[in-house]
């Protein structure tokens, strides 16, 4: 629908086509949605910023240090909203946004009744525990759902508590020969992505999937660039296999992005760290060689000569994959 | 046949078209990840050209009150490559390189030159529209136009600069309402745009941060900051009520839905009081999905997430009282839903039936 929009678009910049027609030309072409369309949109949207305000009022409205209700009834409260969230789903099913949203919002509640215990009990846990057994409570209904809504807000609270508990147990190394704490959240997310793709292959492609895989990924790159980076400016050079991982990780990438199924984003989102990491190396490797001025017209002759050959790489590439629904005959008997 | 034949002949077909199909040429405005790409990459290495040209400068010359005249010679060579046709894209970064680097000189030259920050910003202002109309790259006209809303803010000054969002709120939603009449200047209008579009947003977050109490430190909200976002809210309001009244009666032929648009849009015209920018956003999420533009619409729903988040966090009231607001405005959201729901199942079931 975009590339229609767009080619009729291109005819009116160019002339083609007059700009007093071009909105009768959309409509003729279905390059716009219909008004229907327009409107069940708006309708999820309105859905989802309603259950994000309800999710974070009740979440409030426990963080609230209240005096005047007992324990009992404060637990009555959050147990009968978490009731409620699920009412739903006995008239519709998970198809229905409606079916989607409750048990969004109930799995949110779990979070609030768990922290409604830690509050009321002073049972002692560190805040990691709380987002661990939270993200174990909802696993069966994420793992029985199978909405990437869900699985998002699974792997948050566990990135959540993985870092948390970096903090609270004062993790300050790993093992080596990979000591930095951030080690861990990389293989956390970096298995994510790997058990994403695998349980998505099976499933209808969607937008969403698409993104969710995207979100994940992106995550990942930026996590091993800051490693990498980190890696290159500290002076104890423990962790010898960063730069090997980095390499190993991007070739997936590309891989993956390039061979596999083609992502321009991706592929964009990967050659950008490359030229982050390649100006970081040279800084670093020549900031003692060079003179204060060279050096800084060096990083930004490389800076530009490595995004415009990634820049021709990647227009290359869309090119090739456009041409066999853009290409013209010309003179083309209509 | 491919796609595009197919649609010039249903133009033809409807007599919107005439003649053979044109040859397509090459788009030369690069696609959304490319820009990204190039954007970031340009910023990042007009930072280290800036710093490579002023180091230069101070070496040779010790004094740097004429800074400014090789920022004009920066500006002057990069408008002067820019018009190139078919200009390479390595030839595109150094130009957005060399401009950046130019206006940073120039305004740096003044402010130390003049001891007047109103100088400076209308030294700047006045530089970011000369660029915009004389750059010949589209990226960098959108960057011009987004550093003059900049200019204009610090050129308002105090407190005034708050009169901004109904300008650019009236500017930007009237150049989205727009764009499809007038898309033979797309050239220059594409990029003022997009460029005008950033600067609203950055204002929207700027005023919400100022307003917010976690940036009390800021010392903006002192004298009459009250009155005057009040009246900056009120104008907002007002504009985006008539701008949307536009939309609703090009796009909405239901009787009652454009009764229930109507009254939502007047509900968050009222809103808008209490969140100054939250009718603009809402404005362009719609004019968004009208006009089926994916990067608008999905860049709002950001925006909106994040100023309901940062605008919830700053309100120094008690939590019960965040919570009953924020469960209020849920519920409120809630029935919008079942009317829209309501009123858009017939529409469905139509268009299935016409289809």
């Amino acid at each position: 629908m975009s590339d229609s929009r767009q080619q009729i678009l291109d005819w009116v910049a160019s002339g083609h086509l007059d700009a007093d027609k071009v909105e009768q030309a959309l409509t003729i072409t279905h390059s716009v949605p219909s008004a229907a369309d327009h409107l069940h949109f708006l309708s999820q949207v309105v859905l989802a910023f309603a259950v994000l305000l309800l999710c974070s009022g009740v979440i409030f409205f426990f963080a609230y240090n209240w005096d005047d209700l007992s324990r009992y009834s404060k637990f009555a409260i959050a147990q009968g909203a978490l009731i409620l969230s699920l009412l739903p789903l006995l008239r519709v099913n998970l198809q229905q946004p409606t079916g989607q949203a409750s048990l969004f919002v109930a799995c949110v509640l779990v979070g609030a009744l768990l922290a409604l215990m830690g509050q009321t009990y002073q049972s002692g846990a560190d805040t990691y525990q709380l987002f661990l057994v939270w993200a174990l409570l909802i696993s069966p209904w994420v793992l029985l759902a199978r909405l990437p809504a869900l699985w998002l807000l699974l792997l948050v609270l566990l990135n959540m508590s993985v870092l948390l508990a970096l903090g609270d147990l004062s993790i300050r190394h790993l093992f080596a020969p990979l000591t930095h704490p951030v080690w861990s959240i990389f293989a956390l997310n970096f298995s994510a992505v790997g058990l994403w793709i695998l349980s998505t292959t099976h499933l209808p492609a969607s937008r969403l999937l698409h993104w969710g895989e995207q979100a994940i990924s992106l995550y990942s790159l930026l996590i091993i660039t800051f490693l990498a980076m980190e890696y290159v400016y500290s002076s104890a050079h423990s962790d010898g296999l960063t730069l090997p991982i980095w390499a190993g990780f991007n070739a997936w990438c590309l891989y993956r992005y390039r061979m596999r199924q083609l992502d321009l984003v991706m592929l964009a989102a990967l050659l950008m760290a490359a030229i982050v990491l390649t100006v970081t190396i040279l800084a670093h490797a020549l900031s003692d060689i060079l003179p204060v001025e060279i050096l800084f017209l060096l990083l930004a002759l490389s800076v530009m000569g490595l995004s415009s050959a990634g820049a021709v790489w990647l227009r290359q590439l869309s090119q090739q994959t456009s041409l066999p629904r853009r290409a013209v005959k010309p003179g083309a008997q209509p | 046949m491919t796609h595009s034949v197919a649609l010039w002949q249903q133009l033809q077909a409807k007599g919107l078209v005439f003649g053979d199909q044109p040859i397509a040429e090459y788009n030369q405005q690069p696609a959304f990840f490319l820009r990204i790409l190039l954007g970031a990459s340009g910023w990042l290495s007009a930072l280290f050209f800036t710093v490579f040209i002023s180091t230069l400068f101070i070496s040779v010359f010790s004094e740097i009150s004429n800074i400014w005249g090789l920022g004009l010679v920066l500006c002057a060579i990069s408008i002067w490559i820019s018009r190139t046709p078919k200009i390479p894209l390595f030839l595109e970064q150094f130009v957005f390189a060399c401009s950046m680097t130019g206006q940073t000189l120039i305004t740096f030259g003044v402010l130390d030159s003049s001891d007047s920050s109103q100088l400076a910003a209308a030294a700047l202002l006045v530089l970011e529209i000369i660029l915009f109309i004389s750059i010949g790259i589209r990226s960098q006209r959108a960057a011009a136009l987004f550093l003059a809303c900049g200019a204009l803010l610090w050129l308002l000054g105090q407190q005034t600069w708050l009169y901004a969002l109904p300008v650019l709120s009236a500017a930007v939603i009237g150049l989205w309402l727009n764009n499809l009449r007038v898309y033979k200047g797309a050239a220059y209008l594409q990029p003022a745009t997009v460029g005008l579009t950033l600067g609203l947003w950055v204002t929207i977050f700027i005023i919400l941060l100022a307003n917010s109490t976690e940036f009390s430190w800021w010392n903006i909200t002192q004298g009459h900051w009250h009155t005057h976002l009040w009246i900056t809210a009120a104008l907002t309001s007002i504009v985006c009520l008539g701008l949307a009244w536009q939309l609703i009666r090009r796009s909405v032929q239901h009787t009652q839905l454009r009764y229930i648009a109507l009254f939502i849009s007047i509900f968050i015209g009222l809103v808008n009081l209490k969140m100054p920018g939250l009718a603009p956003l809402c404005l362009l999420l719609c004019i968004g999905v009208k006009q089926a533009h994916t990067r608008l619409i999905w860049l709002n729903l950001l925006a909106l997430a994040a100023y309901f988040m940062l605008y919830y966090y700053s309100l120094n009231s008690s939590l019960l009282y965040k919570s009953i607001l924020l469960c209020a405005s849920g519920a409120i959201l809630l029935i919008v839903y079942t009317l829209l729901n309501r009123y858009a199942r017939p529409l469905i079931t139509e268009s299935k039936t016409d289809a």
